[in-house]
């Protein structure tokens, strides 16, 4: 396992050493689980998960306070089967309060998708559910990244919230609704991330459709509340707009189609 | 953020779509809402009376995205601010529409407080005199006279003050007013 980069930047330089002497441990470990040394691999794994903890005690704050450590930790907990999220209490909650970072994270997500469902019906990229989040806790002491956001939602959808999250191309929507997408959908969704909208020509000519199947999904996509239709530009073509693929701060009149 | 004069456009003004009245029940029910109370806080801050659907209200278009209100989307938003109370068609074919960005019996207040600090009880006054002479003063009180005289016949003053005049609801700011109308303040206003 390559040593992983990024690490250095931290306001903890000691931090990052003890972590990055961590993952050195660890890939001794899976060396052990190659040669079949079971003793002392269960004896490594027991110093290692000792180790794993004292590092927790003593750089909470570390964690606590960098998005992108946090996120490293995370990563190295879920190696060696520790999942501090797991539940509020216990060691690891205890330890690290982090239960309660994510919980509360959890509520605040749901609440965003709820308040801004109407507008984009139950579909929002992740991005803009980050800024969203981000602007609501301004005077939060803790920074939160998408990856953080991740992991909320993992927990919510333990809970049965109907919490999913979908790729996109590069990008990734969280949908907070029973909406079942099918490809056609996804496609559809996909070419509207260019200019937030598609019109019926456009997803025939580059998508190679029926004009039938073109405008079958559109509809469905209309009728589910993931789109609106658009009969305002000078060429007189129906545009089908999708929030979910838009920022609500940046809409703007460009339009070369 | 874009802005008309001083007055702060909400998001969504730049959204094309929401130019367009939508099919789907539950978008159109947040378009509607949306655009309801985006007019009236326009014309509470710009102290707007009356909207003519056939004119240039600046809300009803957006130059930068290039699109307009079509006139039955600028019928259906204005009717749900009249089916919310905010407001009432002056005509019986929905060209004209008074904002009541204050409600009737706040209206009614203001002028009976205006009459009772001023000791004007039992006079004749001018809607000029009414309109220099209260809060409403200095700013631009297109519709006022519309806006006095739709109170003025459905409001129930009983005889505490009458409305002498012809009722025109075509009158626009350009026509010279004083003398025009006039309504009679008993000294039982109060």
């Amino acid at each position: 396992m390559r040593r992983r980069p990024g690490i250095g930047g931290l306001q903890s330089a000691v931090a990052a050493r003890v972590l990055a002497s961590l993952f050195d441990q660890y890939r001794l470990l899976g060396e052990n689980v190659a040669k079949l040394r079971t003793d002392l691999m269960k004896e490594q794994l027991a110093t290692f998960r000792s180790q794993l903890e004292d590092f927790a005690r003593k750089h909470k704050n570390d964690i606590r306070k960098n998005p992108a450590f946090r996120s490293q930790f995370h990563e190295m907990c879920a190696k060696i089967g520790v999942d501090p999220l797991a539940s509020n209490k216990g060691f690891w909650a205890e330890l690290l309060g982090i239960g309660d970072f994510y919980y509360e994270l959890g509520v605040q997500i749901v609440d965003i998708c709820l308040a801004t469902r109407p507008h984009n019906g139950g579909l929002i990229s992740l991005e803009e559910l980050c800024k969203v989040l981000g602007s609501r806790r301004k005077g939060a002491r803790e920074a939160v990244s998408q990856d953080d956001c991740l992991r909320a939602i993992s927990k919510l959808k333990v809970l049965g919230n109907g919490f999913e999250v979908i790729s996109l191309g590069k990008k990734k929507l969280v949908r907070s609704v029973p909406t079942e997408l099918n490809k056609d959908h996804n496609e559809i969704l996909e070419l509207a991330q260019g200019q937030g909208f598609v019109t019926v020509d456009e997803v025939e000519r580059r998508l190679s459709w029926s004009s039938g199947r073109a405008t079958d999904a559109l509809e469905t996509l209309l009728e589910e509340g993931l789109a609106m239709i658009d009969d305002g530009h000078k060429d007189g073509r129906r545009r089908y707009w999708f929030p979910c693929v838009s920022s609500v701060s940046s809409y703007t009149a460009t339009d070369t189609i | 953020m874009q802005t008309l004069g001083e007055f702060k456009l909400p998001h969504f003004f730049n959204y094309p779509p929401y130019f367009t009245l939508q099919p789907v029940r539950d978008t159109r029910e947040k378009q509607i809402q949306l655009w309801r109370e985006l007019i009236l806080d326009y014309c509470r801050t710009q102290k707007i009376f009356v909207v003519g659907l056939d004119e240039d209200f600046p809300l009803f278009s957006n130059p930068v995205i290039e699109r307009s209100l079509s006139h039955e989307a600028r019928e259906a938003f204005l009717s749900a601010v009249v089916a919310e109370g905010r407001a009432e068609w002056l005509d019986k074919s929905h060209r004209k529409c008074l904002i009541l960005w204050h409600r009737i019996q706040d209206w009614a207040d203001l002028i009976i407080h205006f009459v009772k600090d001023n000791g004007l009880e039992d006079s004749v006054m001018t809607v000029e005199e009414i309109r220099s002479g209260s809060s409403l003063e200095g700013q631009v009180n297109f519709g006022l006279e519309s806006c006095l005289q739709y109170m003025f016949s459905i409001f129930s003053w009983g005889n505490r003050a009458s409305w002498n005049g012809p009722y025109d609801s075509n009158a626009s700011a350009e026509t010279p007013r004083t003398q025009r109308e006039a309504c009679n303040l008993q000294r039982d206003l109060c």
